[in-house]
């Protein structure tokens, strides 16, 4: 028993919905020294449990003792115990980051929806089941849609709208497709799945497969349903948009690497490159509107919707142990730490110029140097240069690629890249640029520019130590 | 500026009085070796005397010339390389004691900056490049089988290979002003200032024959093709300097038209000994007694040109003009009868012919400085450096015999009957004058220019349309003129 | 770690840690920024020379770090890297002294020196890197640290520069990135070898071989300025003269044609390449560049837009040298990207010091500056007579190897091209030493914005480096028989790889 209360996994879920409750009692705007206390706190742990799952092997943990199919089981292997990692991580310089752009801008209830984000972000990792996916997953949208709307302006609050539509249809389809398989296997534990589902299934859990497939995809913002990110993450508040890009839209992600690789990877062929082309179309499109953008944290959406489009790279080329999941996993955690520190340099770098505009930040390359210093090791990780965490999933991806003699990939990545590298220079270009003599500076509190700056030196320098995290990711 | 015009000196010394010696130096460019043998010994003994007069008549000359520190400046640099030349045993310093020679003299041939000497000084540059890069070239393939870059091995690796050969008789032969590669000398030789086309006449152009003697197979192997084309050339700029220096109207590029034709000369005999290696034994030193005979008489000629004009400087002037006419007694009849002897008869007869026309060539020297209005009084250093310049051409058939003890003395009407022919020829000319046809210094040059000034133009154009590209066309690129 | 791992992340962090303090200080720390700079340096060259010293006695100097499974950074101090990196510490001093006195008192100067040391360390990492990935990473480092000095002015100019700068740069990445990973998946994880390490896989893959070679040089060949991969190059003379100089003699383009040796030399192994017939092409590709740069450098006006072209064109002998196949080439290439760089950072810092003092930037303006800056043009005309190979300089020694290489790899056309080069190198810099000495001035100077104060011409800290580095020519080329140099150097390295 001492065991399973020293155990991190139900902690990483209980201790974000502790702060959260505490910060929701103790009203508007407190909170995040209670929070950032509790996030590294998290961090710890989720440290702990990835050593844990480095030396013992991936493992369930049965909540209150109750085994399936009654009980709810949590589940930790290698690929978990990264996006935990990852979660933890970035979470904990933001909410450095959020109590000081708080302090600056007028908010109302980001500490306890954050935390409720977090524990629904941690559980769904953990989950085990098609089920519980689905409940964590909604939890989280109804967070993440609470933090669009925070800042109460009209533009926000339409996005908050567009996006709760896209998300209760897309919960909607999986939930139905959950249904389906239920009825067809009496079961949801993916465990139990798993061996039941062969390469010639009965319709129903095609369609089930489909529709939680399409609900899914609607949720991580890939082509064509990206149309509510920008939106949604450009409008939002700085911290917010971090979160929602770094972490939010790589949970649904997880849940599709999840579902294909294990409970219907027999029928993931056939989507695979579907979801590639897909993947390959996002790349494109989403990098030339960012190119196009013509403020600033417009241009860091649609530059998330091209590098999700990376994610989806991967599927055609997946295979049992090949590079093609390390690339995948490798550039989730590359892209969560690099989109974070973007959308955080970005907070400040409005916030210092006082306009949201690209044109706005000529010079601020000699006020702000340290937040641009940031933002281009964040650009360097989405160009995919080294030593960058991007770079190595790139590398992974080109060679992965190459083996299977996919040329047009190489292609698509590589001018993913140079796409990148385009709106990434667009914007330093602009910021080296003499300022105007009419240019007025704000101060900004030294903790925003340093947090960003933390999280993008560690998106640059995670190539680095490639090694350890694709350890982990063994871990079956 | 007064120590500087000794520099000539130790030079001086080491050819008169230091023992044969070879110094290695491997760490030295590409592993340098120096020393002092015959031949180096005989250049380096009337150059570094020509350097040495004309130094000081220099400082005399350009007393009152603001650039005079430039030009002192470049005037030692290019004596340097001049009388380093011949103490070079290696490729590689050879050809860095004749690079420094021959581009610090750009800047005393561009040294008035009058159109005429930028001109000049343009084509001179452009043709000791193209020597320079035949020479090169030359190098480039001997050193492919020769051992070491020792001259001497250099000159073994000749033997096999007519074509580096060949290169180098026409990279040398820039510098001696064969027929075709001349153009530049009668351009370059008569704007600089005196002492400098002294140098430029007397000692520079004679670098050329060092190479010469140094690289081609001489006496080792018979290449009769080459041998005879230079020989060829040789007589074309014998007769031809003379001819078209006779059209001339200034009285240096008379002169230069006499080097090149007294060059050719040198050519008969080095292109003789490459045909018949077994006669060059004999030719040899009369191809040495040749340089330092017309080296000093030239360098006398230009001094004694560069002094306010009179009887006495004309007097004077009359000893070097016999002795490159030939004149019995004079280092050009020594010159003249060690060179015929070993030559079968009919090139002795036109050397003899040339002989005559050279002295025409040089009444036409004597009769255009007898018009020259008097200009203001000699500087004593000037005069001085004259007077030791006729000295040591008076002297040069005393000191220049011992070279060649088997010769046996001149009858003097051998000597004499062209310069007679000559004076003949003259006295004719002046009793019927004949309209004399105006050819521009430097000859072909005045139809090959237009063109090739175009071309460079053109090629200037053609290599500036990106530029004009990314102006949008409205910058019509106008191009310089060639360099 | 041992010490012969230490050594060589001690040569990288001996530029990497000052540069990092560097981009902390306040602008006002002039002092303590300068002597950080200066501490750097002179550690860097410190260390270099005892890696020099153990390299020449036989020692190994190497660190291994595995970022991915089969995927290791690994960095080699071997006698190749020395000969590069020997070249890029020394100028780096004489850069960094220039850089002080050039932008004394100018703004953002902390910005700049720290990007100025992080574009050293990644050049050194570039020269001890041991296998294509770790050249990789350093190859796009140094894009990346050398932008913002590109773009430094803050000009809209400058941002045009910087941008076309960027485009390259990032392409032939992209496309060196190709190559890399597609030999990996043939080779796995492989070190630079002499010799190469290709020769094992055989004709079985030669058209896969040829064609990675080919991505493999074009992405390389970006920053060596090969035509028609060259036109970055003149677009990046927006940046400040020291910048210039870094790029054009040590950093960018030598990086590029430092990438070219290795390639050859050590992935493929120059008989290896000479079977797949890879250096025909590539001795042609560098006569193309070598012929157009110098004609292209005839039709500038700009004095800093010539000595541009003319670095296209020089940078292209060492590729020359390299395809020429035979002991003598490699010889002619080696030692000229150590030429190179010092005839040609010479040349800058000249047009620097003619900019900064008197305002001049055209070629026009320059007539009669001979006299009124006699030192810095004495250093120029040593300088330019070298680009021409005049002997007595160092140009001369690498061309001389160069053409021995070209007819001993019966390439004769190459001697052509040398000739050519020569004579067109002449036919741009001989008029500007005709203007400097002979031409009268005709007019005031555009701007003198440093007054001459007795035999001084200009800030001692512009004129050291420049008399420094014109004298290295001097040495380099009338000393090059010398046991030690990089005429020395380069026969050692070419003995090892002709084994």
């Amino acid at each position: 028993m001492t065991e399973a209360i020293l155990d991190p996994l139900p902690w990483l879920i209980v201790l974000p919905l502790a702060w959260a409750s505490l910060a929701f009692l103790l009203g508007e705007g407190r909170g995040g020294r209670l929070a950032i206390a509790g996030l590294a706190a998290q961090l710890a742990l989720a440290l702990l449990l990835a050593v844990q799952i480095m030396a013992q092997g991936a493992r369930v943990h049965t909540v209150g003792g109750w085994g399936a199919p009654l009980g709810i089981d949590l589940l930790a292997d290698g690929l978990a115990a990264a996006m935990l990692l990852l979660t933890q991580a970035v979470a904990l310089p933001l909410a450095v980051y959020a109590r000081a752009y708080f302090s600056a801008v007028h908010q109302t209830h980001f500490w306890p929806l954050a935390g409720f984000l977090l524990a629904a972000l941690n559980a769904l990792f953990l989950s085990a089941d098609l089920f519980n996916l689905y409940v964590t997953l909604e939890l989280l949208s109804l967070a993440a849609v609470g933090l669009v709307a925070l800042g109460g302006k009209t533009a926000q609050a339409a996005a908050a709208l567009r996006y709760l539509l896209v998300s209760l249809t897309a919960s909607g389809a999986y939930l139905m497709g959950v249904a389906l398989i239920y009825g067809v296997y009496g079961s949801v534990s993916l465990a139990t799945l798993a061996p039941l589902v062969g390469g010639d299934p009965p319709l129903a859990v095609w369609l089930a497969a489909g529709l939680m497939l399409v609900g899914l995809l609607a949720k991580t913002a890939l082509l064509p349903f990206h149309f509510w990110l920008p939106p949604a993450h450009g409008g939002a508040a700085a911290p917010v948009s971090a979160l929602l890009s770094a972490l939010v839209v790589k949970a649904s992600f997880y849940m599709v690497l999840r579902l294909s690789l294990g409970v219907f990877s027999p029928l993931a062929e056939m989507a695979a490159w579907s979801l590639g082309l897909l993947g390959a179309a996002a790349i494109l499109w989403g990098s030339w509107r960012a190119l196009r953008a013509i403020r600033i944290k417009m241009l860091v959406a649609w530059s998330t919707v091209a590098q999700l489009g990376y994610l989806f790279l991967i599927f055609p080329l997946l295979t049992a142990d090949g590079p093609a999941l390390q690339a995948g996993v490798m550039q989730a955690v590359a892209h969560g730490l690099a989109k974070a520190a973007m959308f955080a340099a970005a907070g400040v770098l409005m916030l210092s110029t006082g306009r949201d505009n690209l044109e706005g930040l000529a010079g601020v390359a000699n006020r702000a140097p340290v937040t641009l210093f940031a933002f281009s090791l964040a650009g360097i990780t989405l160009m995919g240069l080294p030593p960058s965490g991007g770079f190595l999933a790139k590398w992974l991806l080109i060679e992965a690629a190459l083996a299977q003699g996919h040329w047009p990939w190489v292609v698509v990545i590589i001018s993913g890249g140079l796409l990148a590298a385009a709106y990434v220079f667009k914007v330093l270009c602009q910021a080296f640029l003499l300022a105007p003599r009419s240019a007025h500076f704000n101060r900004v509190p030294r903790a925003m520019e340093w947090t960003a700056f933390l999280l993008a030196a560690a998106s640059a320098l995670l190539g680095l130590r490639g090694v350890e995290l694709l350890e982990l990711l063994a871990v079956g | 500026m007064k120590p500087l015009a000794w520099f000539p000196l130790p030079f001086l010394l080491l050819a008169a009085a230091a023992p044969d010696f070879v110094l290695d130096l491997p760490a030295l460019l590409l592993g340098a070796r120096l020393g002092l043998d015959g031949a180096g010994r005989l250049f380096l003994g009337f150059s570094a005397l020509l350097w040495l007069l004309a130094a000081h008549y220099a400082a005399g000359y350009l007393r009152e010339d603001p650039a005079r520190g430039r030009f002192m400046g470049l005037f030692c640099l290019t004596g340097l390389g001049n009388l380093l030349l011949p103490l070079t045993l290696d490729a590689a310093s050879f050809y860095l004691a004749f690079a420094v020679m021959t581009f610090a003299a750009y800047g005393l041939v561009v040294h008035t900056a009058s159109h005429e000497a930028l001109r000049a000084g343009r084509i001179y540059l452009i043709m000791a490049l193209l020597g320079e890069m035949l020479l090169l070239t030359a190098l480039w393939r001997l050193a492919q089988t020769a051992p070491s870059l020792l001259v001497a091995d250099l000159a073994a690796a000749a033997r096999l290979d007519p074509a580096a050969c060949a290169l180098l008789a026409a990279g040398f032969g820039v510098k001696t002003g064969l027929p075709l590669l001349h153009m530049w000398l009668p351009l370059a030789h008569p704007v600089a200032p005196t002492p400098a086309s002294a140098v430029l006449s007397g000692a520079i152009i004679k670098a050329g024959v060092l190479g010469w003697l140094r690289f081609l197979p001489l006496g080792a192997a018979a290449l009769p093709d080459l041998g005879w084309t230079l020989t060829g050339l040789g007589l074309a700029a014998a007769f031809l300097g003379v001819a078209i220096g006779l059209a001339q109207s200034a009285a240096k590029t008379v002169l230069a038209y006499s080097s090149v034709s007294q060059m050719g000369l040198i050519s008969v005999g080095v292109g003789v000994g490459l045909a018949h290696p077994e006669l060059w034994p004999a030719l040899a030193p009369a191809v040495g007694v040749q340089v330092v005979h017309h080296g000093l008489a030239k360098g006398a000629l230009f001094l004694g040109v560069g002094l306010p004009a009179g009887r006495w400087t004309l007097a004077g002037l009359a000893l070097p003009a016999l002795a490159l006419a030939g004149a019995p007694l004079t280092s050009g009849a020594l010159a003249k009868s060690a060179l015929k002897a070993p030559l079968p008869e009919y090139l002795g007869l036109m050397l003899a012919v040339a002989a005559g026309a050279s002295t025409l060539l040089m009444l036409r020297l004597l009769w255009l400085l007898r018009a020259r209005p008097r200009a203001e009084r000699a500087d004593a250093r000037m005069t001085l450096s004259w007077a030791g310049a006729l000295i040591a051409v008076a002297g040069a058939p005393v000191w220049l015999s011992p070279l060649l003890p088997e010769l046996p003395p001149p009858a003097p009407w051998s000597a004499a009957w062209p310069v007679l022919a000559g004076l003949a020829v003259a006295a004719a000319l002046f009793r019927y004058p004949a309209p004399i046809p105006g050819i521009p210094p430097g000859d072909v040059l005045a139809w090959l220019e237009p063109g090739l000034t175009r071309l460079w133009r053109a090629l200037l154009r053609g290599v500036s349309w990106p530029d004009r590209l990314a102006a949008g066309g409205k910058a019509d690129g106008t191009p310089r003129p060639g360099p | 770690m041992t010490a012969n791992e230490a050594l060589p992340l001690g040569v990288l962090a001996s530029s990497l840690i000052p540069g990092l303090i560097i981009f902390a200080l306040p602008e006002a720390r002039v002092g303590l920024r300068t002597a950080l700079n200066l501490f750097g340096a002179f550690a860097k060259l410190v260390l270099v020379g005892v890696l020099l010293a153990g390299v020449a006695a036989g020692e190994d100097y190497g660190f291994r770090h595995s970022v991915l499974p089969g995927l290791d950074l690994v960095f080699k101090a071997d006698a190749l890297a020395l000969l590069f990196g020997a070249l890029s510490t020394l100028l780096w001093l004489f850069t960094t002294l220039y850089a002080i006195g050039y932008l004394e008192g100018s703004p953002h100067r902390s910005r700049f020196f720290g990007f100025f040391s992080l574009c050293v360390t990644a050049t050194m990492g570039i020269a001890m890197a041991g296998n294509l990935f770790t050249f990789f990473v350093f190859y796009e480092l140094l894009t990346l640290a050398t932008f913002p000095l590109v773009v430094h002015r803050g000009t809209p100019q400058a941002m045009r520069g910087g941008m076309v700068y960027l485009a390259y740069t990032l392409g032939g990445g992209a496309v060196l990135l190709t190559g890399i990973v597609w030999l990996h998946g043939l080779t796995g994880s492989a070190d630079f070898a002499h010799g190469g390490y290709l020769a094992v896989l055989g004709g079985e893959h030669a058209m896969q071989l040829q064609m990675i070679f080919l991505l493999l040089i074009a992405g390389v060949g970006v920053k060596a300025a090969i035509v028609p991969l060259h036109g970055w190059l003149p677009q990046a003379m927006v940046a400040p003269a020291p910048v210039s100089a870094l790029l054009h003699a040590v950093a960018v383009v030598k990086a590029g044609a430092f990438g070219v040796v290795r390639v050859v030399y050590e992935v493929y192994g120059v008989e290896f390449a000479q079977s797949l017939d890879l250096l025909t092409p590539l001795a042609l590709a560098a006569a193309v560049t070598i012929v157009w740069g110098s004609l292209r450098a005839l039709a500038q006006e700009d004095l800093k837009k010539r000595l541009a072209f003319s670095t296209v064109s020089q940078v292209s002998y060492i590729i020359l040298g390299v395809a020429l196949f035979g002991p003598l080439g490699t010889v002619g290439g080696l030692v000229h990207l150590v030429h190179q760089g010092v005839m040609k950072i010479t040349l800058f810092f000249c047009a620097g010091n003619y900019a900064e003092t008197l305002g001049i930037h055209k070629i026009g303006e320059l007539d009669g500056a001979g006299r009124r800056m006699p030192l810095t043009t004495v250093a120029f005309t040593v300088a330019a007579l070298g680009m021409m190979g005049a002997p007595a300089t160092a140009g001369f020694i690498s061309k001389w190897h160069l053409g021995l290489g070209a007819l001993e790899a019966g390439m004769d056309w190459a001697v052509w091209v040398l000739i050519a080069s020569s004579l067109l190198n002449a036919a741009y810099f001989l008029p500007i030493l005709h203007r400097v000495w002979f031409t009268p001035r005709a007019r005031a100077w555009p701007a003198e914005r440093i007054p001459a104060r007795g035999r001084l011409e200009t800030g001692w800290l512009l004129l050291l480096p420049t008399l420094a580095t014109a004298a290295m020519i001097l040495v380099a080329g009338l000393l090059a028989g010398a046991d030690w140099g990089p005429l020395a150097w380069a026969k050692r390295i070419t003995v090892w790889e002709y084994r």
